[in-house]
């Protein structure tokens, strides 16, 4: 299921929301390209930690649970610690697609010029604004369309090194 | 007559329809060490984890009979399992270090048992470190991350562990068998002490330590208990001809 949910190309689900919305009567708004891209991500997240909590010895659990400890306490104070790099490069994957992705929000999310001013009004994400103020015959604008470009690299470098940075000093307790 | 700690009574667990532990019945007494021994895959280690209900952890588990500790069935149940597993500190075949520093290690155990108070913290885990003579070779070095001892310092580091929830039985499953023999006569030694303040129940099957350390002796064959009595007939004069053949692997 989580693995068929992965493979869906992302104009897939942009189009199933835009047809649940059609449904309801609901216009484009933040909110739902918000919702739409966290169902496009989360089938990544859930992939891609499942990997990464396989990988921890059953001692662990069996240690832990030795000590008295119950299950939650396994998971969020051993588990979790073991596992951090990981959940990070998980976060980090799952951003990547999020961030550049532009089908899911396209019918979503829509497009403006303007700056949103609540959850339930269109926003303009970066991808979509490549998108649109590239195809525009003004020069001015599609200047800026590289602007945006330079700027969703920029945030993207800075999420990975930040990644890399916390994931390093978390490491050096793994097992 | 000594007290007994654990009784097992008719106990008989299914894995998957095997039949792993086949009806036992045994006694483990207090503050005495005792030693389950028996050839590889004869259910010595299953019996050790359903003394602490680990066997719960596992799929398809079928279980009939009785375990008491200190006459209490530990299979009912109104049990509190995590306090129930307090009471026994488990070490394994390879020791599981936490994912944390040596320090933060022992205070784990120190942290679940309800003792957070910092101040005493430091000194209790001293305290602990001390017991299990690993105190001078970490003292300089607490907050490295554990996985930077050596194995035979880590198997040390989880006993201590242990030790803080402040169980009343160590049980412990073949803890040297990965260990070399300095490592492994520390522990035996740390076992010797421990028999005056814990009950101890050791998985092995080394008989040289066996007969180093025990007072009493579980033997098992294939899910089934041959015979149990104190170390010292078990040796000399063992009953059954299985634990006959076994013994004799040590002349041999």
């Amino acid at each position: 299921m989580v693995d068929i949910s992965w493979g869906i190309p992302s104009i897939v689900y942009g189009t199933f929301a835009f047809s649940i919305m059609l449904y309801f009567g609901l216009r484009m708004s933040l909110l739902l390209g918000i919702i739409t891209v966290a169902a496009l991500i989360i089938p990544i997240m859930i992939r891609s930690m499942d990997e990464v909590f396989k990988t921890v010895p059953n001692e662990l659990m069996e240690a832990g649970l030795s000590l008295g400890s119950t299950f939650s306490d396994v998971a969020f104070k051993i588990y979790l610690k073991q596992c951090i790099p990981g959940v990070i490069t998980a976060i980090m994957l799952a951003f990547g697609r999020a961030i550049g992705d532009a089908a899911a929000v396209l019918f979503t999310t829509g497009f403006t010029d303007n700056i949103p001013t609540s959850l339930h009004q269109p926003a303009a994400t970066l991808p979509l604004s490549i998108f649109f103020q590239l195809s525009s015959p003004i020069e001015a604008v599609q200047n800026r369309a590289y602007a945006s470009a330079v700027v969703l690299m920029i945030i993207i470098i800075i999420v990975s090194v930040l990644g890399r940075y916390i994931s390093k000093r978390m490491n050096h307790n793994k097992i | 007559m000594e007290n007994v700690k654990i009784e097992v009574e008719n106990f008989n667990l299914h894995i998957k329809n095997q039949h792993i532990l086949k009806n036992i019945n045994c006694c483990i007494p207090e503050k005495k060490i005792t030693v389950i021994m028996g050839y590889s895959g004869c259910g010595k280690t299953t019996l050790l984890k359903s003394m602490n209900r680990l066997t719960d952890l596992y799929n398809k588990v079928a279980i009939t009979g009785n375990i008491y500790l200190n006459n209490k069935n530990i299979y009912d149940k109104d049990i509190e399992i995590t306090e129930l597993r307090r009471k026994m500190g488990l070490m394994s075949q390879r020791p599981s270090s936490l994912p944390m520093s040596i320090f933060n290690n022992v205070a784990y155990g120190l942290k679940i048992s309800g003792r957070k108070k910092k101040i005493s913290m430091g000194l209790r885990i001293e305290h602990y470190l001390k017991q299990v003579n690993l105190w001078d070779e970490v003292k300089d070095r607490l907050h490295e991350p554990a996985n930077s001892l050596s194995i035979g310092q880590q198997q040390r580091l989880c006993l201590a562990r242990g030790l803080a929830v402040d169980p009343e039985l160590i049980l412990a499953d073949e803890p040297t068998s990965a260990l070399d023999p300095i490592s492994s006569a520390a522990i035996e030694n740390k076992f010797m002490d421990l028999k005056n303040s814990y009950t101890i129940v050791v998985v092995t099957h080394t008989l040289r330590q066996a007969q180093r350390i025990a007072d009493n002796i579980i033997f098992m064959n294939a899910g089934e208990i041959i015979e149990q009595s104190n170390a010292k007939d078990f040796f000399t004069n063992p009953k059954h001809e299985l634990s006959q053949k076994f013994i004799s692997g040590i002349l041999a």
